[in-house]
């Protein structure tokens, strides 16, 4: 290895670090560790980084209860799925003692299939018992017309399952396939009144997996997106911590209207102003700040940059870029294009005290 | 007890599960919320991490650091690769204010590890301006050019800088490593 590869090596691994990695950044101390493998996992940097970042942490507040659950259901399916694929993969690779035993052990093993979809395959081969006597009826009766039906009953789903005929006497055969006459016709067949199987075990498309059997969760319908102006009112109403407090122009007249509401508790605001003037976007832009108690005066934090188009009220969220735990005063600045980190009091057009 | 969850884990004991965000869950929540602009963005990354945190279980040499360390490792990553990936503001907190008022280094019992006493000791000694950039980048949150614009310096300079305090910091550590020490810059 060169010094300049081998420094360029500790130069990517040193701001992976501190800073991250660009993708192509990433790319190239890939590239560097294939050609040095025995660095690969040398972490050294990345946990003295790490010690640095404890060393001025405080740990304050414990887990919220909610995400502790999620967690916790996330690991349950993390470890079933790990037990699982080692299961699979102790079978599938048979390393030292290759015996026909342990290869018939895989055979059998996988796929594995739940007691739900041999259920499943029952009905379908029960379906294919089915469409059979209807086939060999209508042969006998020589009738186009239901003949023309019945190719209507012959779903993909129910006649392209060759597991179905291996295993007829494992699974209980629906009612239907017992008595011809309500086979007659397709409808017949179709009909929910008559099938009574349930859906989930009619075909082996709909059957349960294990992972949902294990970890049952109410099946999520996607909430209607609210716009902003009904989640600052959902704000209000739901926040028992929320503050509501009017803008008032820097120079204490009335000029600028509106007013921003918070919650500490959920992190979350939205400021409401009407009638800012409006800047030029290429070079200016507004940008939000937090006066917290818990912070230093001269440190208020960023709560985003936005700009105005025309004239009329503007409703933006607030995102703030550190944790506010008691705001006492929100301010508007007026800063070049892209926001800046430190900003001075003179830039201010808006101030709103708590 | 608590040196020995990780190994649980790798071994697919589900009941570490529960060590582990005992020990583990206000650190990684902590450095979740620092790092996060939102209490969303902090749940989401905290679930990631504690993924990460099975998924890397086995990678754990006691050897090397304390389990503490190990996990607030996986946590940074993970928050810097969301923090990349999203369009990351600055954060404002004044230059001058975190020089004027280092960080608070009065919570390092047991809970942050012996490494994190020992960073601090050794962050003490380094040249201000490593300490300033390692300061700003690893506990405020600043990316390299945030840093290198807000102190008017150059990019290249604020990242040497930040390797060699880093280094300095690694070799006060003890920590191993498959580097021979930097002969240039």
């Amino acid at each position: 290895m060169t010094d300049l590869q081998r420094n360029k090596l500790l130069e990517l691994l040193a701001d992976q670090a501190v800073f991250g990695l660009s993708g192509e950044e990433v790319m190239e101390l890939e590239q560097l560790k294939k050609q040095f493998p025995d660095w690969d996992k040398d972490v050294s940097l990345e946990l003295t980084a790490a010690a640095i970042g404890l060393s001025n942490l405080d740990i304050n507040d414990d887990l919220p209860a909610n995400l502790r659950t999620k967690i916790f259901a996330g690991a349950d399916e993390f470890f079933n799925q790990s037990n699982e694929s080692k299961e699979i993969i102790n079978f599938a690779t048979p390393t030292e003692t290759n015996t026909v035993e342990e290869i018939q052990k895989t055979i059998e093993f996988e796929p594995k299939r739940p007691f739900w979809k041999w259920l499943g395959l029952g009905f379908a081969a029960a379906a294919c018992l089915v469409l059979a006597i209807t086939l060999w009826s209508t042969r006998i009766q020589n009738q186009p017309e239901t003949a023309k039906n019945i190719e209507t009953v012959q779903t993909p789903e129910v006649v392209e399952v060759p597991e179905t005929v291996k295993t007829p006497e494992t699974v209980p055969t629906p009612e239907i396939t017992q008595t011809p006459e309500s086979v007659q016709t397709p409808e017949s067949v179709k009909s929910p009144e008559t099938v009574k199987t349930p859906e989930a075990e009619r075909t082996p498309k709909t059957v349960i997996t294990p992972e949902t059997v294990r970890t049952p969760e109410p099946v999520k319908t996607p909430a209607p997106e609210l716009s902003v102006a009904q989640k600052r009112e959902q704000l209000i109403a739901s926040a028992p911590d929320v503050i509501q407090t009017n803008w008032t122009s820097a120079k204490g007249d009335k000029r600028v209207l509106g007013d921003v509401v918070w919650s500490s508790a959920q992190q979350r605001g939205y400021v409401r102003l009407r009638d800012l003037p409006v800047l030029d976007a290429s070079k200016e832009t507004y940008q939000l700040w937090i006066f917290d108690e818990t912070r230093s005066e001269k440190t208020p934090v960023s709560g985003g940059i936005f700009n105005v188009s025309g004239a009329g009220e503007i409703l933006i969220p607030i995102n703030a870029q550190l944790r506010i735990i008691k705001p006492k005063q929100f301010a508007v600045t007026k800063e070049k294009a892209g926001g800046v980190v430190v900003t001075k009091p003179d830039r201010i057009v808006a101030i709103a005290k708590i | 007890m608590a040196q020995v969850i990780l190994k649980r884990i790798a071994a697919g004991d589900k009941t570490a599960v529960q060590d582990c965000l005992d020990n583990y869950g206000g650190l990684v929540w902590s450095l979740a919320r620092r790092m996060s602009p939102n209490t969303d963005e902090a749940e989401d990354a905290v679930q990631e991490i504690f993924i990460d945190v099975w998924k890397n279980a086995a990678r754990f040499d006691e050897t090397q650091s304390s389990e503490t360390t190990f996990v607030a490792m996986i946590a940074r990553r993970r928050l810097i690769d969301r923090l990349r990936k999203t369009n990351r503001q600055p954060n404002v907190d004044s230059l001058d204010d975190i020089l004027a008022e280092p960080a608070s280094v009065t919570n390092l019992d047991m809970q942050v590890g012996v490494e994190a006493k020992e960073a601090a000791a050794a962050m003490k000694n380094l040249r201000p301006e490593q300490r300033q950039i390692l300061h700003l980048s690893i506990v405020q949150g600043y990316s390299h050019q945030e840093i290198a614009d807000a102190l008017d310096m150059p990019l290249g300079t604020v990242k040497t800088h930040a390797r060699r305090g880093l280094i300095q910091v690694r070799e006060f550590l003890g920590l191993d490593s498959s580097f021979e020490k930097e002969t240039t810059v």
